[in-house]
């Protein structure tokens, strides 16, 4: 998950939880007008927030409840009851959405539903004219009543789908596939949000037919506009809903999802031949046939609960009555086998849902004898003699449901919720009561927010006190030497060490966790770096790219946020003196475009960031120069240090290279200040330079300020601390392969002459190094500002993860010690500064 | 051009895009009778479709796209 990601996440919580208050305390002031304001604010933040991301379920709510507040806010609706119900209730859709978001990352497409429901419900409560312009989508703006009273009309028609289609169809259907008809009407506008829905029909999941038809009369050429979308797709496919909700769900509003019923392929697999191709012989009574098949069983599913038994009757009477006259039909004898099929699978249908067992047996016996003579009169007969039964059977009140869902259209259902959800499983489902009230979240099943805002002082003590853990457990040791010197018994000791351990790693992870909590990536800086550039390069004429790199690094909070500032200070640097302009670039054989890189990466228990232009460099006869003319330098010096140590020379105060003040740089307190910033992290900052080739400056900080690694070494009876980052290695030299050239010590190490000091005549101590019994020194590699130096030693000890104090009072004038610190056995040790002593 | 404009017909090639649309309408208004080839057309943004639905030029080339054939003749040859 990305940050960005998470902040969003944490943020709509805690947005959801704020519109909630506000609205309850809106009931008790409902025409608070600052009240009001607050609340639409707090809904268009979030709105524009989730419009960052792909989540179209969520933004559709919000923009809904953005709309409707708007209007409050404007006076055109007042306040109510029934708006705070549903604002909250979509603020709980908000936050299961963010549920799904945090476990999945992403918004399952089955959620489009509820949440085009949801928008629904919420402009339900606007007036009429305001839906229609606050909302480009064509459906959505409709009440529900409308879109229930046009329902029973947008039946699907099968009919326009090619014969031999509709008998693939079918035969996937009876193999038990579920087939989906969809009705698209893309916006007229959609060609302007940069829709192709030609396309997305094109690209629908398991397409098997379409058509694009327009959705009115399309205008003469000369008057066309091309920009307004004016078609309409129809669809048969036969991917699951799932996939179908996913494909649409940027729209769905603009689909119908209608689960097709095998029933209608076959059943207009009579009516759809003879009306598509109308032949002019058929008699008059054939086209009332074609009309009246798929609508009649139809128009029953979409009110079946308000009709009578009259009703029922008459529908009953027309079935019948049409199932007669297609049987007596003879205009195209081939047809007949087909006519005769479909005639008694609508009887056959009709007699089960009537739950007449009698019937339907005769009914199948008597269409077997048909098919096999391939004469329909036995059957007609059989219609005009047990017709009144039929219907009479139909009156009586219903035997056993009938096993076959797809019976139920044909049945006087008692059940009209299930046969409503069986064809309308569209989005446009009307929002009824049981509709909106879903997702109410808040009493039974609240799902806290899973990250904590901790104030930054808990976490320091929490840090302080595992520092003063990790030192009163390296007490143990000592107890245990102790325990078997002083006091002889070598079983306790040998039982506290092993407690050590335990405690050690326990000390170890605990310290690793508190870090973790105070870790950010570098990223929190960086982020900022884009647009800065962008501004400053505008502003200078410059032509530059900004490299990022590594920006999931992590470190101390506290190291991440002191180096923003010295990190500025160098982009800003690198942009007004080190990039050239495009024509100084081109003169020198550059690209046009400079490029300034940050990179930052992990190098053991620091982090180092690299800013690295390739621009014009720096020159370190200007340095050298203009630090004499200031009096930075003397001019021994002047002729002593190299170009290197010159260039770093720049991170003196008072220094400026640029013979113009500007107000970017210049003022020569930049580099100062970036030494002086990234030191107080217990950080270094050096810089490479190449004339004319760009600039690397390179800041390495530790991970974390709290702990320290040092190695103790003994030297004269003493202990001393060194810190392990200058650490190389430690080696043990036989006094013989000392070499003395001139004055210094060295000795071969690694096919590498090493110069070799004494830590004591370093310290100012007159005793020398001590050997071992064999003859051996002990050398301790170190290394300080590049160079590999050896130190040398009377003995090796630990190493101890130590809190550092700094040296406080007139001791902090000593700059052999970078500070010191309390040993488990209550000793004091002083940490060696180890670049100062060499 | 994804759209080549002949003198009496024009060439689609590739995806036809929605900036097409306007230029495809002018032509065909100012030839009535143009032809079309579609046959190296893999898809046309649903602007230009409805310019052709609305034109109803002569097809010199259907596409070699099967699946957009289909469309498109159901499209643009509703009686057939």
């Amino acid at each position: 998950m990305t940050p960005l990601l998470e902040q969003f996440l944490s943020e709509s919580r805690e947005f959801s939880q704020g519109i909630g208050e506000k609205l309850m305390q809106m009931e008790d002031a409902p025409s608070d007008q600052g009240l009001i304001n607050e609340l639409f604010r707090l809904v268009h933040t979030l709105k524009g927030n989730s419009g960052l991301f792909t989540f179209p379920e969520m933004t559709r709510v919000l923009h809904a409840g953005e709309d409707l507040l708007g209007l409050v806010r404007n006076g055109q609706i007042a306040y109510s009851r029934e708006l705070a119900d549903r604002l909250l209730d979509a603020m709980d859709f908000v936050m299961v959405l963010c549920g799904d978001i945090e476990t999945t990352e992403r918004i399952d497409a089955s959620r489009a539903q509820d949440s085009g429901r949801m928008a629904e419900s919420l402009r339900a409560l606007m007036p009429e004219a305001q839906t229609v312009q606050s909302d480009s989508a064509t459906n959505s703006g409709k009440s529900p009543k409308a879109t229930q009273d046009a329902h029973p009309a947008e039946l699907p028609p099968l009919v326009e789908v090619p014969e031999a289609m509709r008998n693939e169809a079918l035969r996937q259907c009876h193999q038990g596939e579920t087939l989906h008809w969809i009705c698209y009407t893309p916006a007229p506008d959609c060609f302007f949000q940069g829709d192709d829905p030609f396309f997305s029909a094109r690209q629908t999941p398991g397409l098997l037919w379409g058509s694009a038809k327009p959705t009115e009369p399309l205008p003469p050429l000369a008057e066309l506009d091309t920009y307004r979308c004016l078609l309409k797709f129809h669809l048969l496919t036969g991917a699951s809903r799932e996939e179908l909700d996913e494909h649409y769900r940027y729209v769905p509003d603009q689909v119908r999802i209608v689960r097709v019923d095998p029933r209608w392929l076959s059943l207009s697999e009579d009516s759809s031949a003879e009306s598509t191709q109308p032949v002019p012989a058929i008699p008059q009574g054939a086209d009332g046939v074609a009309n009246l098949l798929p609508a009649a069983p139809l128009q029953k599913t979409a009110e079946p609960s308000n009709s009578t038994a009259d009703d029922k009757a008459a529908a009953l009477e027309s079935i019948l009555s049409a199932q007669q006259q297609i049987l007596m039909l003879d205009d195209r004898p081939d047809w007949g086998v087909g006519r005769l099929k479909a005639v008694g699978s609508v009887l056959l249908n009709l007699a089960k849902a009537a739950g007449d067992q009698e019937a339907a047996s005769e009914i199948e016996a008597v269409l077997a004898e048909c098919l096999v003579t391939g004469q329909s009169s036995l059957l007609v007969l059989w219609l005009e003699a047990s017709r009144d039964h039929l219907i009479a059977s139909h009156a009586a009140p219903p035997g056993p449901p009938a096993p076959n869902p797809s019976n139920a259209a044909a049945s006087p259902s008692k059940e009209p919720k299930e046969s409503a959800s069986e064809t309308d499983a569209g989005p446009a489902k009307p929002a009824t009561d049981e509709a909106i009230k879903f997702g109410r979240r808040a009493e039974d099943n609240a799902t806290g927010p899973r990250s904590l805002k901790v104030d930054q002082a808990k976490i320091d003590r929490l840090m302080n006190l595992i520092g003063e853990l990790v030192v009163s457990k390296n007490a143990l040791p000592y107890l245990a030497q102790r325990a078997e010197a002083h006091y002889g018994v070598r079983e306790l000791s040998r039982e506290i060490k092993g407690e050590y351990s335990v405690i050690n790693r326990i000390a170890d992870e605990m310290q690793d966790a508190i870090m973790q909590v105070r870790m950010m990536a570098v990223s929190f800086v960086f982020q900022r770096f884009p647009r800065l550039v962008r501004d400053i390069s505008r502003k200078l004429g410059k032509e530059v790219q900004l490299v990022l790199e590594g920006e999931q690094t992590e470190a101390d909070k506290n190291i991440i946020e002191s180096l923003a500032d010295p990190l500025i200070h160098i982009v800003r640097n690198s942009l007004d003196h080190g990039l050239e302009t495009p024509e100084v670039r081109r003169a020198c054989g550059k690209p046009e475009i400079g490029t300034i890189t940050i990179r930052a990466a992990q190098e053991a228990d620091r982090v180092v960031i690299e800013i690295t232009d390739d621009g014009k460099g720096i020159d370190p006869a200007i340095i050298k120069r203009k630090a004499y003319e200031k009096g930075l330098i003397d001019e021994a010096a002047l002729e002593r240090i190299d170009n290197r140590e010159a260039v770093n020379l720049i991170f003196a105060a008072g220094l400026s290279t640029s013979e113009v003040v500007s107000d970017l740089s210049g003022r020569g307190v930049g580099m100062d200040v970036v030494r002086t910033a990234v030191q107080k992290i217990n950080g270094t900052v050096v810089i490479e330079s190449v004339l004319g080739k760009g600039t690397t400056i390179r800041i390495s900080l530790p991970l974390s300020m709290a702990v320290t690694q040092v190695m103790i070494v003994e030297s004269d009876g003493q202990l001393f601390g060194v810190p392990m980052d200058n650490v190389v290695e430690t080696v043990r030299v036989p006094r013989s392969d000392l070499r003395a050239i001139k004055q210094s010590l060295t000795a071969v190490l690694r096919g590498r002459i090493v110069p070799l000091k004494a830590l004591n005549t370093l310290l100012g101590i007159s005793a020398g190094p001590r050997a071992n019994s064999d003859d051996e020194l002990a050398v301790l590699l170190v290394q300080a500002g590049g160079e590999v130096l050896g130190l040398l030693v009377d003995g090796f000890k630990e190493t101890i993860g130590l809190i550092q104090k700094p040296l406080g009072g007139f001791l902090s004038g000593l700059s052999a010690y970078s500070g010191s610190a309390l040993m488990g056995d209550g000793s004091v040790l002083m940490i060696l500064n180890i670049r100062e002593i060499v | 051009m994804p759209i080549e404009f002949k003198r009496s017909s024009a060439v689609f090639r590739d995806v036809i895009s929605v900036e097409e649309a306007e230029g495809l309408l002018e032509w065909l208004q100012r030839k009535p009778g143009a032809k079309v080839d579609l046959a190296s057309c893999s898809h046309l943004h649903t602007a230009n479709l409805q310019v052709l639905m609305t034109a109803r030029p002569t097809i010199s080339g259907w596409p070699e796209n099967a699946q957009l054939r289909a469309w498109l003749e159901t499209a643009l040859n509703p009686g057939a």
